[in-house]
């Protein structure tokens, strides 16, 4: 790069900022204004309906709700649902990747079933694992599995169930994902491994993976904002009115109840979006801060 | 502020005294008609087109249909008004859309809003009470059932016209009964539950339980118990529940024993798996179970394909709590509201269409092809009904069941803010006890205590 004199510097300063203006603006607009202002309506006991006086409350309202109980049961059944559908969907991913990256005749078609949930939509998904799982309809009673309270109506496994439809949602991208990293590694430290006299499992596990793991925590980062912002499964599977007793109130979904369904409440909806927020940002923090020193970039 | 906190409980419990025997005769037209808005009926004397409204409404499968042809009827009738039907999906995703309707502006002139959002509708500030235009037309309700009217009035102000209304019934499948030797068709929830443990020792289905708090609201409603305070939210605004009481504790011993000895599956009451309970009569897992009589009408349709041989289809009234109930069956289904954002010319040409779906032959028609009831005696007394009637009695057993019984404050059902977290906290207290062991009178408690917690919050927000 050729040095700039100061006036060519600042020109080209001023460019920058020119050409930056537009998304600015609508970052500032869509973006920064809304999430400060979040802040403040978080300040607020907001009405019932919209149009009606807000009351300020400070911080007292925020306490009161992250100490409810409605809060904790959230917040567990959050994590619980992360930590069911990221590793779960990621293995899974791998070993049909791992499957799949093979020369053989038709292949092609396995890679296009196995990614092919990319491109489903989450309400197909769900009617089509809710009819199977229905009680009096489904596969499951046809197969004699006939639990009561069934599947999707039990405070114990309703969780799971929508976590296997999400894991199942995200195994498209985690195979895409995990194939094309399995495709980038480099042909030659394979082989070399081989040569030295490696096992499949040992070159699987000593080469592939460690060679792999930059595409791994990539999984891992998507995977977890994934599964933090699962929403249309229990939308439509369990519903606001069950998502609660069902223990589904997954963070995301509580604050679409306090927003968007029958009985808004916004400053409700605005802790609990902080409370999100926070914790998707230190969950980030953490695995940039942890899991990254143990990726391993192979030198490109 | 001693004082205050010393007699307020005095004063409420006064209040519950007198509210468990007064019978609803304070409950006139006229109350508060004084501080009533205007209803601007002669908007519509000079105009020259027809003047457009929207109809927001959520009525499903045959419901629909029906609606539909009752609106064609209207816009064909004359030449001032002119419905555009818009139907919005559930009741709640109506209701949801109102509210967001609030911040836009996008509001109809007219929306059937479900019973329980009656008090938020009225807390929104955003309706006409239909009390004003029937005062403005001299529009008679004397053939009106009490109870129905009573339902959507709060502090004695019609706030919306009843137009769709239910009880739930029971459905049993008369094959299934005959087989398991019953006769006499249950009349409380005892014999329910008794008539289940013959139908399960005959290997059939025995009772599908749907998880809808409006039952057990319906259970307290036929005891004569109160849902909560204030006179269920009638004569002011709910502050506490009232629901920790010895027939809740009842009604949910009850209900435990049943699930807990396999007498009966639950389903829930929203959702996708709302209507298990009655796909489960056709499948045969269950031989009866309470739902809508709204139902009525798509369940005869599916059942006339012929693809459920195995499947005769009873209806019996609601079963009661006990044998002699002191209370009765509270009403349920929805009412059409005026907005107040509304130009007067819509505001006039809404309450023309609503007195025509609430005129005795509209009546009849809609009872008829949907399983509502007749909400006036002289639609009820109509050939259309007589006739239909008495070829399928199972359509005249809602209206029967709200034709007996006091009207009271406790057979009226409650009017509450926030409904939907009330509804939740019973279904949650249900759930609690069924899959989580809790016993019925901590269920119940708890129950009382999270509907208190919520009233009060809700209390404090809306001002």
């Amino acid at each position: 790069m050729t040095l700039l004199t100061p006036v060519a510097r600042r020109r080209s300063w001023g460019l920058a900022a020119l050409f930056l203006l537009p998304a600015i603006i609508l970052f500032a607009i869509f973006t920064f204004y809304p999430f400060l202002e979040n802040f403040k309506t978080a300040l607020y006991q907001t009405a019932p309906y919209p149009g009606l006086p807000s009351k300020y409350v400070g911080l007292s309202q925020a306490t009161s709700i992250l100490s409810s109980s409605a809060f904790l049961q959230s917040l567990t059944s959050t994590f619980l649902f992360v930590v069911m559908v990221v590793p779960l969907g990621l293995l899974l991913g791998l070993a049909l990747a791992v499957a799949a990256n093979k020369t053989i005749k038709g292949i092609g078609i396995f890679r296009i079933i196995f990614s092919s949930t990319v491109v489903t939509s989450v309400a197909v998904g769900a009617i089509i694992f809710g009819t199977l799982m229905n009680p009096i309809v489904g596969l499951l009673p046809w197969l004699g599995i006939n639990p009561n309270p069934p599947l999707l109506q039990s405070p114990t496994w309703a969780l799971p169930a929508v976590a296997a439809i999400a894991i199942w949602q995200f195994l498209g991208l985690s195979f895409i994902v995990m194939l094309a990293g399995l495709q980038a590694l480099p042909d030659d430290v394979l082989e070399a491994a081989r040569v030295d006299g490696a096992g499949a499992w040992t070159v699987f596990w000593r080469v592939t993976v460690p060679m792999l793991s930059p595409t791994i925590f990539f999984g891992v980062v998507v995977g977890t904002i994934y599964a933090f912002q699962s929403f249309g499964q229990i939308d439509i599977l369990i519903g606001q009115a069950n998502a609660q007793q069902f223990h589904v109130n997954v963070l995301l979904y509580y604050i679409y109840q306090s927003v968007g369904g029958t009985n808004p409440d916004p400053g409700q909806a605005a802790v609990l979006s902080i409370a999100l927020f926070v914790i998707i940002m230190v969950f980030t923090l953490l695995q940039l801060r942890f899991l990254e020193r143990r990726v391993h970039y192979a030198g490109r | 502020m001693t004082n205050k906190r010393f007699f307020a409980p005095v004063l409420l419990s006064l209040g519950l005294l007198a509210s468990s025997v007064s019978v609803l005769t304070t409950q006139g037209a006229v109350a508060g008609a004084a501080s009533l808005p205007k209803c601007p009926l002669s908007a519509l004397n000079n105009v020259t087109a027809p003047v457009q409204i929207d109809f927001w409404e959520s009525m499903p499968r045959a419901n629909a249909t029906e609606m539909t042809a009752l609106t064609d009827q209207f816009n064909a009738s004359q030449k001032k008004v002119h419905v555009n039907l818009v139907q919005q999906g559930t009741y709640d995703e109506t209701w949801a859309k109102w509210q967001a309707g609030l911040t836009t502006g996008q509001l109809p002139a007219m929306a059937m809003i479900e019973d329980i959002y009656q008090q938020g509708i009225v807390d929104s500030r955003s309706i006409l009470p239909v009390q004003s235009c029937e005062n403005a037309a001299k529009f008679s309700t004397a053939k009106f059932l009490p109870r129905i009217l009573a339902y959507f009035k709060i502090n004695g102000i019609q706030q919306g016209l009843p137009f769709n209304v239910s009880t739930p019934v029971l459905y049993y499948n008369k094959q299934a009964f005959q087989k398991a030797g019953i006769t006499a068709i249950p009349t409380t929830l005892a014999q329910v539950s008794a008539a289940a443990k013959k139908l399960k020792a005959a290997g059939l289905g025995a009772f599908a339980l749907k998880l809808d708090p409006w039952y057990e609201e319906s259970w307290l409603a036929t005891s004569n118990q109160l849902l909560v305070n204030n006179n269920n939210g009638r004569t002011g605004r709910a502050s506490a529940g009232t629901f920790n009481n010895s027939a809740s504790v009842g009604m949910y011993s009850t209900l435990n024993a049943m699930v807990k000895s396999g007498l009966a599956s639950t389903n829930p009451y929203l959702g996708s798996s709302a209507y298990d309970n009655l796909l489960g009569i056709g499948s045969g897992k269950y031989s009866m179970t309470i739902d809508t009589s709204a139902a009525l009408g798509t369940i005869s349709s599916v059942l006339s394909s012929g693809q459920y041989p195995n499947v005769t289809l009873g209806v019996a009234q609601f079963p009661s709590l006990t044998s002699s109930p002191k209370g009765a069956i509270e009403a349920g289904g929805a009412a059409l509201y005026i907005s107040k954002k509304a130009p007067a010319a819509q505001q006039a040409a809404a309450w023309t269409f609503m007195a025509f779906l609430d005129s005795a032959q509209s009546q009849a028609d809609w009872a008829v092809n949907t399983g509502y009831m007749p909400i006036r005696t002289d639609a009820a007394a109509l050939p259309t009904v007589t006739s239909y009637w008495a070829a399928n009695p199972g359509y005249a057993i809602s209206y029967n069941s709200m034709k007996q019984g006091p009207t009271t404050y406790a057979s009226t059902g409650a009017a509450l803010g926030p409904f939907g977290p009330v509804n939740n906290a019973i279904v949650t207290s249900l759930t609690s006890m069924f899959t989580g062991g809790a016993k019925p009178k901590t269920a119940v408690n708890s129950a009382n205590s999270s509907i208190s917690q919520i009233l009060q919050s809700y209390n404090s927000r809306v001002g």
